[in-house]
């Protein structure tokens, strides 16, 4: 049967692309214009905050390094409910992580999110909702009234994962909506696929409010959600195959980020 | 040998086994060109790094099934659109039979389709299709056998006839 499947396979080389390839020089474009929308992102979003007046410090749209990161305060396990129903905030690129952060993975790589619809990056729990036969878009309110969104993918080889961040009016009921997504859908399945389980394992550990979900799919892969809020902005970091430690490690320096 | 002459050897060269390992492992030959031209868009960003690697083709390749696997992530709409309108039509063919094999994979768990396509199709060794998927051996071993075994089932092949990995 392997060699049957083998002479299958042979067939299947050199199958035509729907269009032709395209020469590289568009290929070697395509590239440029990736490096050139990342940092028009960034650019647009040290001017629109500036419009709004907010005075987050952010780095200039060409100084190609981090902008500093201040100094954590000291952390508040209780929320603070002057910032929580703050006004609208945007999200601008500073508050994302940056490859420095990634204290147990040495040179990971930022990459945009493949995907985005019109309005950012999906909010980050909606895959998992899509395949929840128990999800119901109006028991999670606080999505639709979501201001703004951001996020990256971080590689490092075959290494991959991902984070969100994103803004809402009233962000500790997002924290509410993510925390009854999770216990209403506690497993669930993509078609063809593992079945894939999702158990909080810690909470309020960092920033003003956190939570740690292990997400196991099937036996092979164990991953790891990272929530954390501050104020209006909530972040969440997709941290694939753990270990927990180190998933758990990156909620301090999401916070630094958000702060 | 300039950056842009490496980059653009690289691409000739490895472009059409890069699409058929994508066009496999997604079932969607529209969808296999966009991951496959953006996986290299994403290696000429880099390529001063990438080039250096030992096999840059599998860092090519494994960026590629993950831009597929990611909007597979991110497909609900796809997949209320397959509910409507039913699979993507494949690619017009020279032979039936590479089509049937494109539809069968479809029809089998995405991590026994990877597997088998790297291995049969790629033509990578287990212990390298383990390293590729982050699985042990043993894992890519039973995920061949399985796969083998489903898809012996829909193209009608031998399951007796001996195999092998």
């Amino acid at each position: 049967m392997s060699e049957q499947l083998t002479v299958l396979f042979e067939q299947l080389r050199g199958s035509q692309p729907p269009t032709p390839f395209a020469p590289p020089d568009q290929v070697r474009r395509r590239g440029r214009q990736r490096n050139h929308r990342q940092a028009l992102a960034a650019g647009s979003a040290v001017l629109a905050v500036a419009g709004l007046g907010t005075g987050w410090a952010v780095g200039a749209a060409s100084d190609p390094t981090p902008p500093p990161v201040s100094p954590a305060p000291p952390q508040s396990l209780t929320p603070a409910p002057s910032l929580t129903h703050a006004p609208p905030t945007t999200v601008n690129s500073s508050r994302l992580l940056k490859p420095e952060d990634f204290a147990a993975i040495d040179g990971v790589e930022p990459a945009d999110l493949d995907d985005q619809g019109p309005n950012g990056p999906e909010w980050p729990w909606m895959t998992a909702m899509t395949y929840c036969p128990d999800y119901r878009a109006a028991d999670y309110p606080t999505i639709t009234k979501r201001h703004d969104a951001r996020g990256l993918s971080y590689s490092k080889d075959t290494w991959i994962s991902w984070e969100i961040v994103e803004s809402y009016p009233d962000a500790v009921a997002n924290m509410a909506d993510v925390r009854r997504a999770i216990a209403t859908c506690p497993t669930y399945q993509f078609p063809d696929g593992p079945e894939i389980q999702q158990t909080v394992v810690a909470e309020q550990f960092a920033g003003e409010d956190s939570l740690l979900v292990r997400v196991k799919r099937g036996s092979a892969r164990t991953d790891y959600m990272v929530v954390v809020r501050v104020g209006a902005l909530v972040a969440t970091l997709a941290y694939m195959d753990g270990p927990e430690p180190d998933a758990r490690a990156m909620a301090d320096a999401m916070a630094a980020r958000l702060r | 040998m300039p950056e842009t002459d490496s980059f653009d050897a690289f691409y000739a060269e490895s472009r059409q086994r890069l699409f058929d390992c994508l066009y496999a492992v997604t079932g969607n030959a529209a969808e296999a060109q966009d991951a496959v031209q953006e996986a290299f868009a994403r290696a000429w960003q880099r390529w001063s790094t990438v080039r250096e690697y030992g096999d840059p083709e599998a860092w090519v390749r494994t960026v590629a099934r993950r831009i597929a696997i990611s909007r597979w992530r991110r497909a609900r709409t796809a997949v209320l659109a397959h509910r409507r309108h039913g699979p993507p039509p494949a690619i017009p063919g020279p032979n039936a039979d590479a089509v049937a094999l494109v539809a069968a994979l479809a029809r089998i768990p995405t991590p026994q389709r990877v597997a088998i396509v790297l291995h049969h199709l790629v033509g990578l060794p287990v212990a390298e299709v383990a390293q590729e998927t982050g699985v042990p051996t043993g894992t890519v071993k039973a995920r061949l056998a399985r796969g083998r075994r489903a898809l012996a089932d829909l193209l009608s092949l031998d399951p007796t006839e001996d195999s092998h990995v």
